[in-house]
């Protein structure tokens, strides 16, 4: 039993070579895609948040009068696109895949912080964010595997 | 982090978990499962990540980014657990070893 076995897209693909027929999935049509899109989005998302929310001076317990920044409303409109993203990746791949490999914003996020809104990346701190992209690469791996096979 | 905090991330995190559980119940087209019911998931999905949304926002006010954002990794292993029990997802030895990485990933982030 693998992780790839446990995906609709991998059961069709090994059924489709089995037939001895193999039907490239069209990239705009492809979980993976989606999913990498929908995290570059979420990246996007949450560094825009952060400015938002570092504009307003006094944000409450709710947040709420965060949507009076600009940033926000553009943190909101790449979140609603991620989550269009995010509803096709759920539609076609088990919840506990897709929301591990997703773990890759893990990674992105506190780049982006650095490299936009120059926040310090302590050695220990990326010490944790390699571990993070080993982790996605352990789960992922035999999915791409899988891949390059169609 | 003060008390607060950790209780606004917990609210977080329950949203998170729930949103995400709602949502995939209600993109799963199976035959025991009617529109009626998978409406009403999607619309408990959304409510769930509204409440996650507008929490995290108010944590973002508070903390670095870059601080934060991992605690929401502990949702991974919390929403792992709940696929598997809820949504009977398979969980093998890789996904467990991924899921591990990740984890003490998220941690050792979290002490820096």
């Amino acid at each position: 039993m693998s992780a790839d076995a446990a995906s609709p897209v991998a059961d069709a693909a090994l059924a489709t070579e089995a037939d001895g027929a193999p039907a490239a999935v069209p990239l705009h049509l492809n979980p993976y895609v989606h999913l990498l899109l929908g995290a570059l989005l979420v990246t996007a998302s949450e560094l825009f948040l952060r400015r938002g929310a570092s504009a307003v001076p006094d944000l409450g317990w709710t947040g709420l009068s965060g949507l009076g920044s600009l940033w926000v409303w553009v943190a909101v409109a790449c979140y609603i696109v991620s989550f269009a993203c995010w509803l096709h990746v759920l539609r076609q791949l088990p919840l506990v895949v897709a929301f591990n490999l997703m773990n890759v914003v893990h990674v992105l996020v506190p780049l982006g912080s650095a490299l936009f809104l120059h926040e310090h990346i302590s050695l220990l701190r990326w010490s944790g964010i390699v571990l993070v992209l080993i982790g996605v690469w352990t789960i992922a791996r035999p999915l791409v595997t899988l891949e390059e096979r169609l | 982090m003060s008390g607060g905090s950790i209780l606004r991330l917990a609210g977080a995190l329950v949203g998170l978990v729930f949103g995400q559980l709602g949502l995939k119940l209600a993109m799963e087209a199976k035959p025991e499962r009617t529109r009626r019911r998978r409406v009403l998931c999607f619309a408990a999905g959304i409510g769930a990540m509204t409440v996650w949304f507008f929490l995290w926002m108010g944590l973002l006010g508070d903390h670095e980014l870059s601080y934060l954002y991992p605690f929401e990794a502990v949702g991974s292993v919390v929403l792992s657990l709940a696929a598997i029990m809820i949504l009977k997802e398979r969980l093998t030895l890789r996904l467990s070893l991924g899921i591990a990485l990740i984890t003490a990933g998220v941690l050792l982030v979290s002490l820096s």
